[in-house]
């Protein structure tokens, strides 16, 4: 990681590829010319921006032909050439288009045809003319909750161009708010319930004890299930990197780093980590054992129990076994985690005697009763009593989009609102069912309407949905359960699609509408969600290819047939709103202190970065708190960390003990019902930003015998008479995939890692159960709610077998665009 | 620049423009008496006499609930009521272990302060005092309904807490939950701070576990300009 990490994809193999594809400009196909008009004068780099961050692109002869990364990036992503291929690779959608039995038939015609590449081209006034009336039609049948908008999924980059909430602007303002909406995400579903009911807050997109303090202070660092080396590559605004100078800063103290993980992460290998291969799926039990090790020995801090804590004592009986007769000890926890119980008490003792900082991911919540994972790492960190120390403590956002990177002095921009301010404010409370769900449950919601569910202490009916209007996301990449997925489907009328690639959800759609990338339209955004250290130009790199529209431009169309076009515009274009998000921006800059140039200054020099003052570099999370509890109360109710929650309690809900507990999930690896002898784990991938990108030339550097690769131990691949570059078919009793094996250690036995956001390929056009030929590794997980308190998504709860696959390799078919298409 | 700047700061500015006097007036054509209750349009200093000169005795927040006892000069002199927690008397919330803001109260004004009665909470073993004090504000800065409050809050918290994610839904949270997001998340919108607060108390009102004493107010107090909730 020394210098510019832009080493994975060499400068030639960028070059090889692009050749390959042919999008240098002499050896551009037909199709890709097509359309591809460009002003004259726009030849040359263009620099711009993306979750992966900013990057200049070369333009040439109106084509974009090359991508360098931004000179202020200390650690580029290796993926800014899958950013370029996306924008040219053959999956791009080109045309509106409508599945033919839809088109013939009507709403709900034939839906067993979805998903089968059956499509007929149309033009746009007929796609929108198709899509207003569904909007209507679906809305005055069934009711305000017919349609679903509560579209989810990583978007592109930019204030305006946010199709998400341009898409529920036009519902709001075209159809008074008749709409489903959703609330959470995939990331984070069970912590970001449970922490507010703990720490009072979110925790998981908050800032945290900063790098330059972590570089000083700490000890020992811990990542339980987090890999930071990996995962920061990717921000929701634009990548700053930042997070990468703090792990290089670390590493070079030599201080100890130790990784809690079923495989030896990116981030084990970069700091050559100490790997404790914990059994998925029991951190819980493992965090327990050294909790009682703490305990017993008396370890724990009873000073900030005492003033920062409530309830350890309520929690105490739990961790003695007095209350269910099994004391949680190192023994205990062994048996379930698969770690020594030697090994736990070290940890107890090191975690004590040293400043440690436990730094943990997202995955260990992201499973059957998650809501425990979090709440348990809390608790044993409160038994640490380093909360708000310098370097102490926990941290639930160190791995995503760059947390603890020193935030800048800088302005903030505005963003295209959801337009609800025209609607109602009491709009989303109907009888018709619950205006906005826990957004993992849209399966069960589609299948159960009027069935009450539970979410965080209330009770509230699914509404009946019958349309589905997707923009900025990938559900079937996303979604928990793909087979489930593709039966909820079926039951739904209208399904429209907007994207500008043919993901697999677009192909599950019945009317298809072409949206631009974001480097073929004007936009701006924030670098580095926490260090906001500067703002970015997103400039249109090239003109929109073939009849690719903005979303802004098809919403506005929308609108207007639904009579809203002038409140949905405002009256303004594009480089007008971009204009007004700086402008209303800049307001805020004699308030600080600083100076900021006009919009007309900054659009020609394309970024300003803002600087970072020394308190940022020194900030503690909780040292307010711990060191004033009574002044700076946390937002539970006792204004203290919860280890006891009266609240939940109240909820009385069995899948969500009002205290952490240890609580076997619905299957896992050497549980006492395992019906298959390998957990799936389904981590985020190192060259994707979930499924993005799968669809470009970068999956030819990670892809094995053509599919998404398998992580299989030698002792499990020997045991099965598998080597490397054969392909696996591995099934449960929801589903089954083809993979490509890579044969290593750097995976514990009894666990294969297949990344989530590869492509969902189905043979046999897409039946329930049809084999997945490319690897989307949530065709197996499972898709149930992770307790009835968060309702969030359990993609890392997955039990498997897998075979060597030995007939002839299926055909791919989702990397190229369906006929016509 | 104004343009802009109203367009995209409608909270506190909006209360000001068609959104707010239209129904005030309008309640004032209905009678020619003002509610003993009103509500604060803005954050506002209480203090001790009705004086430019006067010395500060507390910071009222936005949305919070003064009887109006007396008009003069320009001045009113209102009755504020509020709770605070057992040893920290100087912070007043508008319930019990629900961290509302109404008032922060100056130290040397504390004896001002009358306790009315206490409550101790059974989950949390806090014990809250509900105190009152009196003092002047400058007139002009109360609305007698809530109404028109909300919905400026409505309307800010639509347009900017829908940027980032997906708009969240106020009665999914807690009050006190509340207050600790908007900690973080407030800044974040480049909202001046009295527009955050404004957002905050609104959705501290509506939150899962005051929407239903809020509805409860509104039909204690029966005044509702443009009452269609």
């Amino acid at each position: 990681m020394s210098g510019k990490g832009y080493t994975e994809i060499t400068r030639r193999s960028v070059l090889r590829g692009a050749t390959a594809m042919g999008a240098l400009g002499v050896l551009a196909p037909a199709w890709l010319q097509a359309g591809a008009a460009r002003a004259a004068g726009m030849d040359g780099e263009v620099l711009t921006g993306s979750h992966w961050g900013v990057f200049y692109a070369k333009v040439e002869g109106g084509q974009w032909t090359d991508v360098r990364p931004w000179e202020g990036d200390p650690h580029p992503s290796h993926q800014l050439p899958g950013i370029m291929d996306s924008v040219m690779s053959p999956s791009r959608i080109k045309y509106p288009m409508v599945r033919r039995a839809f088109l013939e038939g009507g709403a709900g015609a034939s839906p067993e045809t979805r998903g089968t590449g059956d499509f007929v081209r149309v033009t746009w006034d007929e796609a929108l003319s198709l899509v207003s009336g569904e909007l209507t039609r679906v809305s005055e049948t069934y009711g305000q909750t017919g349609i679903f908008g509560g579209s989810y999924g990583w978007k592109s980059s930019g204030k305006l161009h946010n199709c998400q909430n341009l898409m529920r602007r036009m519902l709001n303002l075209g159809l008074n708010g008749s709409f489903v909406n959703s609330s959470g995400d995939y990331s984070t579903g069970a912590s970001q319930v449970i922490m507010p009911h703990v720490m009072g807050t979110l925790e998981v997109y908050e800032q945290q004890t900063v790098w330059p303090v972590v570089v000083e202070s700490t000890d020992v660092l811990v990542f339980w299930g987090a890999d930071p080396v990996r995962t920061n590559q990717i921000a929701w605004t634009v990548a700053d990197h930042d997070g990468y100078i703090g792990l290089e800063d670390f590493k070079k103290t030599g201080k100890k780093v130790i990784c809690i993980d079923p495989w030896r992460s990116k981030t084990a290998q970069f700091f050559d980590a100490e790997w404790i291969p914990i059994r998925p799926h029991t951190d819980v039990a493992m965090m327990l054992g050294v909790a009682h090790t703490l305990y017993s020995e008396g370890l724990h801090d009873e000073d900030f129990l005492e003033n920062n804590t409530s309830g350890f004592d309520k929690f105490l009986p739990y961790l003695t076994g007095e209350s269910d007769g099994v004391p949680k000890t190192a023994e205990w926890a062994s048996e379930i985690c698969e770690v020594p119980a030697d090994t736990i008490k070290d940890l107890a003792r090191l975690f004590q005697s040293n400043r440690t900082m436990l730094s943990s991911g997202w995955s260990i919540q992201r499973q059957h009763h998650g809501e425990q994972a979090h709440w348990m790492l809390v608790t044993l960190a409160s038994m640490l009593g380093q909360i708000g120390l310098p370097g102490g403590g926990f941290g639930l956002s160190y791995h995503y989009a760059n947390g603890g990177a020193p935030s800048a002095n800088s302005i903030t921009l505005p963003g295209i609102g959801d337009g609800g301010g025209a609607v109602d404010g009491a709009a989303w409370m109907t009888d018709a069912g619950a205006a906005s769900i826990p957004v993992s449950r849209v399966v069960d919601m589609i299948m159960n309407p009027g069935s009450d569910f539970n979410f965080n202490g209330k009770t509230q009916a699914y509404p009946e949905v019958k349309m589905v209007y997707w923009v900025g996301g990938n559900p079937f990449a996303h979604h928990p359960g793909t087979p489930a997925l593709i039966e909820a489907w079926k039951k739904l009328e209208t399904v429209v699609v907007q994207d500008f690639q043919w993901t697999p959800t677009a192909r599950f759609a019945d009317i298809v509408l072409p949206a631009t990338s974001a480097y073929e339209r004007n936009d701006i955004e924030n670098v580095g969600d926490y260090s906001a250290r500067a703002i970015v130009a997103m400039k249109k790199v090239i003109d929109p290819v073939f009849e690719a529209r903005n979303d802004f431009d098809i919403f506005a169309d929308i609108s207007e047939k639904l009579g809203a076009r002038d409140a949905f515009t405002e009256g303004k274009d594009e480089m007008a709103w971009i204009k007004g998000f700086y402008e209303s921006a800049a307001e805020q800059a004699p308030a600080r202190g600083i100076e900021v140039p006009s919009f007309d200054e900054f659009w020609e020099k394309g970024i300003i970065e803002f600087e970072i003052p020394e308190s940022s570099r020194q900030f503690v999370r909780y040292a307010d708190f711990r060191e004033d509890p009574l002044l700076e109360p946390l937002g539970t109710p006792t204004g203290l960390i919860e280890i006891y929650s009266k609240n939940i309690e109240k909820m009385g809900y069995d899948d969500c003990p009002p205290h952490p507990m240890w609580m076997e999930p619905i299957e896992r690896l050497g549980g006492d019902n395992a019906k298959f002898p390998f957990h799936v784990n389904s981590a985020h991938p190192n060259s994707r930003l979930h499924s993005q990108l799968c669809g470009t030339k970068l999956r030819e550097t990670y892809a094995v015998s053509g599919r998404e690769p398998c992580m299989i131990n030698p002792v499990d691949a020997a045991a099965k008479g598998i080597v490397d570059g054969d392909i696996v078919r591995i099934f449960n009793d929801r589903g089954q995939m083809l993979a490509g094996a890579v044969v290593t250690d750097e995976i514990r036995p009894n666990v294969i890692l297949v990344s989530e956001g590869g492509w969902y390929d189905p043979a046999l056009n897409g039946e329930p159960g049809a084999l997945d030929v490319y690897g989307d590794v949530n065709t197996l997980t499972v898709g149930i709610g992770t307790s009835s308190l968060a309702q969030g998504n359990c993609g890392h709860t997955a039990i498997a077998d897998f075979e060597k696959y030995t007939g002839e390799a299926p055909a791919l078919h989702v990397f190229t665009a369906p006929a016509e298409g | 620049m104004v343009t802009l700047m109203s367009h995209f700061f409608p909270g506190l500015a909006a209360l000001w423009r068609g959104l707010v006097v239209f129904p005030f007036l309008a309640l004032l054509g209905a009678s020619s008496l003002l509610a003993d209750t009103a509500y604060l349009t803005g954050p506002l200093t209480l203090s001790d006499s009705p004086r430019a000169t006067a010395v500060p005795l507390a910071t009222l927040s936005v949305a919070s609930e003064v009887t109006v006892l007396v008009a003069e000069n320009g001045f009113e002199r209102v009755a504020l009521e509020g709770w605070t927690r057992d040893g920290a008397e100087r912070v007043l919330f508008a319930y019990p272990g629900k961290r509302i803001l109404v008032a922060r109260v100056d130290s040397d004004a504390i004896e001002r302060m009358v306790r009315l009665d206490s409550v101790d909470d059974p989950d949390t073993a806090i014990r809250w005092n509900r105190m009152r004090i009196e003092g002047w504000i400058a007139a002009g800065n109360t609305l007698p309904g809530l109404d028109p409050i909300w919905d400026a809050a409505w309307e800010l918290f639509s347009e900017r807490c829908t940027a980032c994610h997906e708009r969240r839904v106020p009665s999914n949270y807690t009050a006190n939950q509340w207050r600790s997001h908007i900690k973080v998340m407030g800044p974040r919108t480049g909202l001046p701070k009295d527009d955050q607060g404004l957002i905050l108390t609104f959705l501290q009102h509506h939150a899962s576990d005051t929407i239903d004493l809020q509805a409860a107010d509104a039909d204690r107090d029966n005044v509702q300009p443009g009452g269609d909730r």
